[in-house]
């Protein structure tokens, strides 16, 4: 019973969302975030019917839907890029380069699973392998964007701030979640059916709240006239590095001894 | 078992990073002013810290000798106040490489032609200046600023040759900072 009330209260949060979207004209900002919440809205809203009306093909149609929203879950990866990192061409091709080989890692990772066993991916096992591996390399490169964000001090506004949080929060639980209870067994569904769902109910919740009304991500000034040459920036950087490096590390050898 | 390991490392890696993502950071700014506070905090570190005058006075043997021929207690003092400027000192070098790669930041993140493998190595590199800053502040929190003789001796040669290896590489800021004034005459609002 509390499970359909969950899915309720999650379907509610996902119109609420569209609703706002709509109304605020955040809709037009985010649109690969909001494709992802419609998805999010239709699946749970037609997979509440098909589990009443036709209880056996649900499994299969639920891990079609699952498989489906984790994909378009890149989306919220792609508005960070879009809004986020696009004013900053360094740190832009940076998170670029590290995201290109985690998507070639995804791709890959599908075509030769979808290649060597076709059958498997309707056994159960192999559902459960593929989307946690699924999950575990949006998480391997929300990090790294983030990172990059954080390690470039790039700041952020409300509305991707609360995006990156709902989201990350909600495949890290997920992750974390679908391993111990592959490693569990079935003792761990008994936490699983509530932990998931609710997990998952307070990203909407950080999504309803972050996505109500439009908020810029605040930039910074364009870059004060430097060299033109990104080399001989680096090599000033590394001069000045040098510099005090041969300082303190020779001071700290003859500090050692005795 | 390794496989539970590793995935709930990723999810605990990913929580961090919101952790920090979530916590109020000061942004490297790469703006006029930042640009012309990392201009005075480096001409800070060559003029002042990094003096072969500061660090032959911070250090001096001579000092503890004419002290020493005093009470233990005034030496003891003496003692404890060096201490006390050297790691200051210390944590002022610190600071000024921090602002330096805050500088940096700011600035390789607008520059269309980064290359991450450099970014990456110039990472490293940072995080080992700023490991071996600790160490110092360790090195001399323990034994003391004559503990290691050799170490002043060291200090107080090479403080100009690393002067002026600061001037050569400086030259990139001097340019930006050229550049800046310029800006700044055809618009005032910038200074």
């Amino acid at each position: 019973m509390l499970t359909v009330v969950i899915w309720w209260v999650g379907v509610f949060f996902e119109a609420l969302i569209l609703i706002r979207g709509l109304r605020g004209r955040t809709l037009a900002k985010y649109p690969f975030f909001y494709l992802y919440i419609a998805s999010l809205f239709v699946s749970d809203g037609a997979l509440y019917v098909l589990y009443l009306v036709s209880p056996t093909s649900y499994p299969r149609w639920n891990w079609n839907a699952g498989l489906l929203n984790i994909l378009l879950g890149c989306g919220i990866l792609l508005e960070t890029f879009r809004h986020v990192l696009l004013p900053y061409p360094g740190a832009e091709k940076f998170a670029r380069r590290a995201g290109l080989v985690v998507f070639a890692l995804i791709f890959s990772f599908l075509t030769i699973a979808l290649l060597v066993a076709p059958d498997m991916f309707h056994s159960r096992l192999m559902n459960t392998h593929l989307e946690r591996n699924l999950l575990a390399v949006q998480a391997i490169f929300l990090l790294c964007v983030v990172a990059v964000i954080r390690y470039y001090g790039i700041a952020l506004g409300k509305n991707l701030r609360g995006m990156i949080l709902g989201y990350g929060l909600c495949i890290g639980v997920t992750l974390m979640a679908f391993s111990v209870r592959f490693y569990a067994g079935p003792s761990f569904n008994r936490i699983w059916i509530y932990l998931q769902p609710l997990s998952y109910l307070f990203s909407l919740w950080i999504w309803t709240g972050a996505m109500w009304r439009f908020y810029p991500s605040p930039l910074s000034d364009p870059a004060v006239p430097l060299e033109s040459s990104y080399e001989s920036f680096v090599l000033g950087t590394k001069g000045m590095m040098g510099a005090m490096r041969s300082r303190l590390t020779r001071g700290v050898a003859r500090g050692a001894r005795p | 078992m390794i496989q539970l390991i590793f995935f709930l490392a990723i999810g605990l890696g990913l929580f961090v990073a919101l952790y920090f993502l979530m916590r109020p950071a000061a942004s490297a700014q790469g703006s006029a002013d930042e640009l012309r506070n990392a201009r005075l905090a480096l001409n800070a570190l060559q003029t002042g810290l990094l003096s072969g005058e500061v660090v032959h006075r911070i250090f001096a043997k001579e000092d503890l000798e004419y002290i020493s021929e005093g009470p233990v207690e005034i030496r003891d003092m003496f003692l404890a106040e060096r201490r006390r400027l050297a790691l200051f000192w210390v944590a002022q070098m610190r600071l000024q490489i921090l602002n330096l790669r805050k500088f940096h930041l700011g600035s390789a993140r607008f520059h269309a032609g980064l290359k991450m493998r450099t970014e990456v190595r110039l990472a490293a590199e940072f995080l080992f200046l700023l490991f071996t800053c600790r160490l110092l502040w360790l090195a001399l929190y323990l034994r003391g600023v004559y503990a290691a003789p050799a170490m002043v001796e060291r200090a107080t040669a090479t403080a100009e040759r690393v002067c002026a290896i600061s001037e050569t590489s400086l030259g990139f800021l001097n340019r930006s900072m050229d550049s800046l004034r310029n800006e700044s005459v055809r618009n005032p609002t910038l200074s």
